[in-house]
């Protein structure tokens, strides 16, 4: 009870919180949901869309050609010139030839292209959901062998009724998750009676599936419902009863590029299968079956939009391709099989709580399965001292349900024989990108290390979410290879409103003419790869022009800004952003995936959604940005640590702009702080102070300036002028057939028509008036280059060795900068083994450049060349700034006695 | 509101049986004999013995040595008849000892050394004697007071060192003890040398504070305990005037306790005298006799007084005195046979009626005969599926005449949705599935989901019960990780399993060593240490937690020694378990294994009292060798069962509901009206909240609505207990609060029958416009008799009589004629009445 009384008063507040900030912004079209989510291939599907900001939506954009769509029209009644066309209805036309499978959909209108929901084609007959099959008696009678589209509805259950004979095996399967639905399903199989005869239970991100054999002949029932009896319209999902072949699982789970070889395919109704003994899935054994599977020799990333929601964002570093098994009910649906990246090495199954290790050689690719929570698998194999190994596994990523840990230890001989020594434990990899929603955790371990002796090593790897059932489904593949450097790149696609609101919302990128749009890009490291990444985009429409960002080389997230020319055309489609590392002495170049948000959080019962999507879009639009800032200056600045810079700026207000436009930074290290600076109406140029922090990262930290605004905005007014012309236009004739003595059936009609035309123009107009929005511009890209401090101290050691018992003189050159004037102290730390010297502190004084350091050697001392390290320090803007520079020294023996 | 209030009563005539249960249920709990008339009947008007013997609690012919002073020895006289039927004659025997001033012997048996030499001790009783040898031995150099050995059974002996008194946490009044004399190394810091010594005074011991306070020399709260002139008092004292050492630390400890005898069959208003003889570690024996303590199981069965002499109610059945010396417990276990004349027994379908029919022979208590065929489908469609039988189940079971059809209905109930259903909620509350935010609403669905789809797929116990105790990953793969949310302290980690799944209380070994048990701190460390490694990390939905072992060797600091200790099963021996292997899968592998001796017989019980009302052992989570099955040998192959079919739950069910055992009626013949612990006859109960809701909601036809679940889902489907309900609350429903199937209660109170008879919640339901009433009102075609029949049928689950019948049609004819009364009213009228019949709320 007081867990409840702390918790609900936050949870209010939050929502009230989001409330206030998402009703205020600029249009930004976010597709919620299409239904049907897919149709067979060959048909045509009539389908309805929702969601925001889709205004004037003319037409769907898939991501595979054969699918089209056209907005649904009505014919032309007698008070009409032309058919009408029905708002956010499409008819969609799938191709005969297009393979089954998830495809994407984004719609087009008045506010560019929105963000995407997943599309199903299949290969059966499919329904849609009809009547209101919300109860035994009211179920909706469906053939075996077809797919159902529905909707949950909320506090409901859905029903479904089809035949069956006797010893059938039947399939339900509930698709949600990666059609981008928010529901997690739950099914049920009843008799016709009602009476309950098997549960399949999903996941959040898994479909939920019940196969099952039928007793008698006669009518089962389908009951589908969300785990938490949620629904609504964007509760979309696919219901197949059927004996379709699907695939659940191929072993081994990577291939070897270029390569063909066989594989082991587990699911049902695949050619040639067999049960497998002991494995089941509710209730019937998993068949299996064995298929020749060539691998393309190369490929970057998969395309991912095929595997849908199912697909996430800590997925993207996965280089793969997508297979079909051919069956002689068609293609299956594609399955994601990893590259191998070393050797392929198959487990040997040694039981699941043994001890023994499976002696393998390194570099090479183990792949093997874990079937329960207790099973520990163990390899060993011989390293040199000074080896460097990459050691990744590979599972979660490929959408296993697992959570894979990873030991690495050294086999040490002892007198009781062999024992271990741990070297490194591996767990979920967290690339902590800083960009929620996106940066989430990998559960598959990896990590890097260098033998430190010749000898023995053991891998153990085990499932931390293993299940007590033994599943042979839960597969791995484990890398134990040289590092190869390298990098992946994932577009995250944000929007204004997520910059006005909680930054965590991602909608589409949408430019305006003049005005700019901001991706992050986080650069997936691997194998330790820390060199810099220069981003960039091609393919873009004209108009449209983007600077390089360096990513530098202890950073993995830069702001890729795009920018509108004022008479930039509309335009929209996929954009390529790359990225070129130099590695290894050779020039690496990636393209990025793109990423979405495919649902917030609703901060109650689900966190943010995120996936891979085929490829970032970009969108101009035909409206002005209200708001702009522009860099007054150079956009590449030099600052020491402690330091200040000042970037000159102008705002550009268009449209609706009014009052004062706040400027602050985006994207920064947490060190680099902007003073608060507003810049009152009337006035458009500034500077902003932007402070360092005494700990500021050093060398290129690439950001964006930011500025917000209230603009009083005026959504989509053609559109009220276009409706006022329709009802002006329809009043007339109306006038004219009562003039003429028309039919009252049609004058009645067309009366009514009136109504809805009256209803819409008055909403538009409505919509139309301007109303205070906050809007944030993005400016190009800064980059400040951060020094360690505004001076630099170059120590000059004697020439010649110094003799023990004599003493020498080190000259110091400072370089000063950023105007730093002040004294700088200089001394130096003598390593501790070293004895018998001495050197004396000093001071430099302002505007001084050099100085000297006098060593003293003292006669019983030690010889040799000695390491120090030179410490210069000084007070720069009121902050204590120290660097360290290495000194090396050689002390001779005494000079030889004069006699 | 209603205007007039309904003009008829249920028909409780036909209901007098049922009513005399149901006050024999309410009156279980109070109904108490005194044993002032007792006194001298123990041994009977019908008891003729042939043989007497003379017992010591030892070997017989094993020769009987006081040593010292203090000694005393408990010696009882146990007489056969000649058909072999024992009686105690201890207080009816002469007794005397022979020469005089070696021994003297009380009426009740008890010897007291009076000086060195051997004394022969007679009993007599009409021409039958026996006699026995005692020899006493260094009566005037009493060997030194050992503090463990006699010093500490005196404070026990006398609460001193209870949790009521000096034994408590914090002591009493400054003086503080260890609980029940476990620790005597602090007990022996706390008297001899706290506050410098000031509780003793070797060199005046009867001025010692420690003694003064004790026999009333001076204020004491606890009042005078010792007697200046007792055999306590003089072990005392001697050990102050001894110098007040602690002893010998090397001493001989206990090692066991015995009683005897250990079993006994005893008739109604007896008496047995026992024997409490305590094994130490150096292989000799000591009768504890009056040091140990006494606690009867069942009071209104028996008392035990201070000295353990047992004294038998008029009441038959069993009973169990648990005795406890040091930290040692034993159990003596008396059946007191009603002996009434058995006539032939109910035809035994399986072996729970071999046994439990055996069980009844012994106590001569004849059963009450099978049910009828609509009592049977109600009991066993209430106690299967949580709900009542359906108008058609009913005629149509009625109509069967086949002679296998009760068999059959308990495998349509097992094998239905109702059946994973109704455990569901029983499972799902005692895994403390409940939720507080709506965060907590995913994982509490799907645990409750899974549970469900466990029971329906019949999915073996032991696996379930791994799902849960090695739960891993986040709540949608693997939904048992919940109880790790609801559960998420170590410590009740480790009670909750030991309760839940082993039928045993572990709580009380957190601090000191279990008072009822054999369970050291120890032990209760190293069952915990099985937890010690879980991990959690985010999950998916908010709020959620993925559940992992964390790597690393099981270990826990045991909270005496304060020293790492590692995992092992109550029992069982200590286990090392690698860094890299899931202890709590090994804990699982020893709780299943088929010789664990309390996870298959935990469960068995735990069903058993499903079904009954009432454990083989009561409460059904309190499994102790001081806390006896009335029936072991039932339980003991209940439970082998269960282990041999593979821990198959409904067929444990299905073993039982078949049983002739469960079948018999619930009203009671001439002789069996008190037994409560012997299965005679079936024993009514309350209806469970969520069952009697639906049933309302039936017999109404006003179905309940719970928001958030989708309409028509009945109490007893919702998945947890957040659904607000006053009906449900009222009635008991559990909150999920703990692992005890306690916390449902069945009692009945006021403001139940007060919802019942005019809370606008039932009356709404009973006058609602969809309602029963109102459906029968409108049915012009069908016949008023039909329509009676359908009223019986929803809210007893049987036809009505003729009587019934006869009344309610006069009374709806009667009243639908009346002005300001219609048919509806007047069907009203009836439901409400059934509604608020006994024979409704009650399975009987």
């Amino acid at each position: 009870m007081i867990r409840f009384l702390r918790r609900l008063p936050v949870v209010a507040a939050l929502s009230a919180l989001l409330a206030a900030s998402v009703c205020a912004q600029l249009p930004d079209p976010r597709l919620k949901s299409i239904f049907p989510a897919g149709g067979a291939r060959g048909a045509e599907v009539e389908a309805t869309i929702s969601g925001t900001d889709l205004d004037d939506a003319t037409t769907l954009v898939f991501t595979h050609s054969g699918i089209v769509a056209a907005p649904k029209t009505e014919p032309r009644r007698p008070f009409e010139t032309e058919p009408q066309v029905v708002a956010d209805k499409f008819m969609i036309s799938i191709a005969g030839d297009v393979p089954p499978g998830l495809y994407e959909v984004r719609s087009l209108g008045r506010f560019g292209l929105s963000t995407p929901r997943s599309f199903a084609v299949g290969v059966l007959p499919e329904t849609i959901e009809a009547g209101n099959p919300q109860s035994l008696e009211t179920a909706m009678p469906i053939s075996f062998g077809s797919v159902v589209n529905g909707r949950a509805g909320n506090e409901a259950y859905d029903y479904f009724r089809f035949p069956a004979k006797a010893g059938e095996k039947v399939s339900l399967r509930c698709e949600a998750a990666r059609l981008d639905s928010p529901l997690i399903p739950r099914l049920e199989l009843l008799d016709a009676t009602g009476a309950l005869l098997a549960v399949g239970q999903g996941e959040p991100q898994a479909d939920a599936t019940l196969d099952v054999q039928v007793p008698t002949d006669g009518d089962y029932v389908a009951k589908l419902f969300d785990a938490m009896y949620r629904g609504g319209d964007e509760f979309v999902y696919r219901l197949t009863v059927a004996a379709l072949p699907r695939a659940d699982s191929v072993f081994p789970p990577v291939a070897t590029p270029g390569a063909s070889a066989r594989f082991e395919i587990l699911g049902r109704e695949l050619p040639g299968a067999a049960p497998v003994p002991g494995a089941s899935e509710s209730g019937l054994p998993l068949e299996r079956t064995e298929a020749e599977i060539a691998a393309p020799a190369v490929a970057e990333v998969p395309d991912v939009s095929a595997l849908g929601g199912l697909f996430e964002v800590s997925s993207a570093d996965v280089a793969g391709f997508l297979h079909r098994i051919e069956t002689p009910a068609g293609p299956s649906e594609p399955f994601l099989l990893g590259y191998a990246t070393a050797p392929i090495v198959q487990e040997i199954e040694a039981g699941e709580s043994s001890d023994a290790a499976q002696p393998v050689e390194a570099p090479c690719e183990i792949v093997g399965t874990l079937p329960t929570a207790r099973d520990r698998d163990r390899f060993t194999f011989r390293a040199k001292a000074g080896e460097r190994f990459a050691v990744e596994a590979l599972s979660q990523r490929l959408g296993q349900p697992t959570d894979l840990e990873m030991v690495i230890e050294q086999l040490v001989a002892g007198p009781d024989g062999a024992t271990t020594r741990e070297i490194a434990a591996a767990d979920d990899v967290d690339r902590a990108f800083g960009n929620p929603p996106f940066d989430r955790q990998a559960r598959d371990p990896a990590l890097l290390f260098v033998a430190d002796g010749d000898g023995e090593y053991r891998v153990s790897v085990r499932d931390l979410a293993g299940g007590s059932n033994p599943d042979p489904r839960r597969t791995y593949a484990l890398a134990i290879r040289p590092p190869a450097p390298d990098f992946r790149l994932v577009a995250t696609v944000k929007s204004f409103a997520e910059a006005v609101a909680t930054g965590e919302a991602g909608g589409a990128t949408v430019l305006r003419k003049g005005g700019t749009a901001v991706v992050v890009v986080q650069v997936v490291r691997r194998d330790g790869f820390d060199g810099a990444v220069t981003l960039s985009a091609t393919d873009l429409p004209a108009g449209v022009t983007t600077p390089p960002v360096i990513v530098g080389p202890a950073r993995n997230l830069a702001m890729l800004v795009f920018s509108a020319a004022p008479d930039a055309a509309a335009s929209q489609g996929p954009i390529r952003i790359l990225g070129e590392a130099t590695i290894a002495g050779a020039s690496v170049r990636r393209s990025a995936v793109g990423a979405v948000v495919v649902r917030e959080k609703d901060g109650r019962t689900t966190n943010a959604v995120t996936r891979l999507t085929a490829s970032p879009m970009l969108s101009v639009i035909a409206d002005e940005a209200p708001l702009s800032l522009e860099i007054a200056g150079e956009a590449n600045v030099s600052a020491s640590r402690a330091g200040k810079i000042w970037i000159p700026i102008r705002v550009i207000r268009r449209a609706g702009a009014k009052g004062a436009v706040d400027v602050g930074i985006d994207g920064a290290a947490k060190e680099i702080v902007a003073t608060a600076l507003s810049i009152p109406e009337g006035t458009t140029d500034a500077r902003l102070e932007l402070k360092l922090d005494a700990k500021a990262p050093l060398g290129a930290v690439p950001f964006v300036l930011t500025a917000k605004a209230q603009v009083a905005y005026s959504r989509n007014p053609e559109a009220a002028a276009v409706a006022a012309a329709k009802l002006a236009a329809l009043d007339a004739t109306i006038a004219k057939l009562t003039a003429e003595n028309a039919d009252p059936e049609i004058l009645k009609a067309a009366d009514e028509e009136r109504k809805v035309l009256e209803k819409r123009s008055q909403d538009l107009a409505k919509a139309a008036e301007p109303k205070d929005v906050a809007v944030v511009a993005h400016s190009l890209p800064v980059t400040v280059t951060i020094a360690e401090a505004p001076f630099e101290a170059t120590p000059t050691p004697p020439a010649q060795p110094i003799a023990r018992g004599s003493q020498a003189e080190i000259v110091v050159d400072v370089a000063r900068s950023f105007g730093f004037a002040d004294a700088v102290e200089l001394d130096a730390v003598i390593p501790a083994d070293f004895a018998g010297i001495a050197i004396e502190k000093a001071t430099l004084p302002p505007e001084a450049t050099q100085a000297k350091l006098v060593v003293k050697a003292a006669a019983d001392g030690s010889t040799g060349e000695v390491k120090l390290t030179l410490r210069a320090s000084g007070t720069y803007d009121g902050t204590r700034l120290q660097i360290e520079r290495p000194l090396a020294l050689t002390i001779g023996p005494p000079a030889a006695a004069t006699p | 509101m209603r205007t007039s209030k309904p003009s008829i009563h249920p028909a409780s005539g036909r209901f007098g049986a049922g009513a005399t249960l149901a006050s024999a249920w309410l009156a279980a709990a109070c109904l108490t004999t005194p044993f002032a008339a007792a006194e001298d009947s123990a041994q009977g008007a019908d008891f003729a013995p042939v043989s007497i013997a003379l017992e010591a609690g030892t070997a017989q012919g094993a020769p009987i040595v006081l040593i010292g002073s203090e000694r005393r020895r408990q010696l009882i006289v146990t007489a056969a008849d000649a058909s072999g039927k024992q009686r105690d004659l201890t207080r009816a025997v002469a007794w005397s000892a022979d020469p005089a001033g070696v021994v003297e012997v009380s009426p009740s048996g008890f010897v007291t050394p009076l000086g060195d030499g051997v004394a022969t001790v007679v009993v007599s009783h009409g021409a039958l004697t026996a006699t026995v040898s005692i020899e006493v031995k260094s009566f005037e150099h009493d060997p030194p007071v050992n503090f463990t050995n006699e010093v500490v059974p005196v404070l026990t002996k006398k609460l001193c060192n209870s949790g009521g008194c000096h034994g408590k946490a914090g002591g009493q009044n400054g003086f503080r003890l260890s609980l029940l004399g476990f620790e005597p190394t602090e007990d022996y810091e706390h008297i001899a040398r706290e506050s410098r010594g000031r509780r003793l005074n070797p060199a005046a011991p009867e001025r010692s504070l420690f003694l003064q306070k004790a026999s009333g020399g001076v204020p004491h709260g606890g009042g005078p305990l010792i007697a200046p002139d007792s055999t306590n008092y003089r072990v005392l004292r001697r050990w102050i005037a001894e110098g007040a050492a602690f002893g010998d630390p090397e001493a001989a400890r206990v090692a066991s306790i015995a009683i005897h005898p250990a079993t006994r069959t005893m008739t109604p208003e007896s008496e047995q005298q026992l024997i409490v003889i305590a094994a130490y570690t150096d292989g000799s024996t000591v009768d504890v006799t009056a040091e140990a303590q006494y606690e009867t199981n069942a009071p209104e069965m028996a008392e035990v007084d201070a000295k353990g002499l047992v004294r038998t109610s008029d009441r038959a059945g069993d009973v169990a005195v648990m005795v406890r010396y040091q930290s040692k417990v034993a159990t003596f276990r008396a059946t007191v046979p009603l002996g009434a004349p058995m006539p032939s027994l109910p035809p035994a379908k399986n072996f729970v009626d071999e046994l439990a029919f055996a069980k009844l022979m012994t106590l001569g208590l004849p059963p009450s005969p099978v049910c009828d065929d609509a009592t049977f489908l109600r009991r066993v469609t209430i106690d299967l599926a949580g709900r009542l039988p359906t108008p058609e189940e009913i005629e149509a079971f009625l109509a069967d005449p086949g002679p296998t059809k009760r068999d059959a209905k308990i495998d349509a109930l097992l094998a239905s949705g109702d059946y994973a259903d109704w455990f569901a909620k029983k499972w799902t509350a005692i895994l403390r599935n409940k939720r507080e935010t709506e965060e907590e609403k995913h994982g509490s669905f799907a645990f409750h989901g899974w549970i469900r789809e466990s029971l329906h797929e019949n999915v073996p116990y032991d696996r379930f019960v791994r799902g849960v105790i090695a739960a891993s990953g986040e709540p949608e793969q693997n939904p048992g990780v919940i109880w790790y949310r609801e559960v998420p302290e170590q410590k009740a980690q480790a009670e909750d399993a030991a309760q839940l799944f082993l039928g045993i209380r572990l709580q009380c070994a957190q601090c000191h060593h279990h008072p009822f048990e054999r369970w050291s701190q120890e032990d209760y460390s190293r069952f915990g240490a099985f937890f010690a490694q879980v991990g959690r990390k985010p999950g998916a939905l908010p709020g959620e937690e993925r559940i992992f072992h964390k790597r690393g060797v099981a270990t826990t600091v045991d909270a005496k020694t304060r020293q790492p200790v590692t995992p092992a099963g109550l029992g069982g021996e200590p286990l090392t378990i690698p860094a890299d292997e899931d202890p709590r899968h090994r804990l699982v592998d020893w709780m299943t294994d088929p010789a664990n001796p309390f996870f298959a017989k935990a469960l068995a019980n735990r069903y058993w009292k499903h079904f009954f009302g009432r454990g083989l052992i009561d409460p059904e989570d309190d499994l102790r060798e001081t806390n006896p099955p009335t029936n072991p040998e039932l339980l003991d192959a209940l439970a082998k069962k269960f282990v041999e079919s593979g821990y198959d739950l409904k067929e444990l069910c299905r073993t039982i509901c078949r049983s002739t055992t469960y079948q018999l009626s619930s009203t009671p013949n001439e002789f069996n009206a008190d037994d409560t612990q012997a299965f005679s006859r079936y024993y009514p109960r309350r209806l469970p909240a969520e069952i009697l809701l639906d049933a309302v909601d039936g017999a109404t036809g006003s179905p309940s609505r719970f928001s958030g679940i989708p309409a028509g889902t009945r109490a007893v489907q919702l998945p947890d207990s957040a659904f607000n309900s006053y009906f449900l609350t009222t009635f008991g429903r559990p909150e999920g609060e703990s692992a005890c199937e306690c916390e449902r209660t069945s009692d009945a109170d006021l403001s139940q029958a007060l919802h019942l008879i005019n809370s606008d919640e039932t009356l709404n339901k009973i006058s609602a416009g969809g309602g029963l009433a109102a459906k029968l009102a409108a049915e012009a075609d069908t016949e008023l008799r039909a329509k009676i029949r359908r009223i019986y049928l929803l809210a007893v689950s049987r036809p009505p009589t003729a009587e019934e019948e006869a009344l309610v049609y006069d009374y709806v004819q009667r009243k639908t004629s009346e002005p300001n009364y219609d048919a509806k009213r007047a069907f009203e009228d009836v439901v409400w009445s059934l509604v608020n019949s006994k024979e409704f709320l009650f399975t009987r």
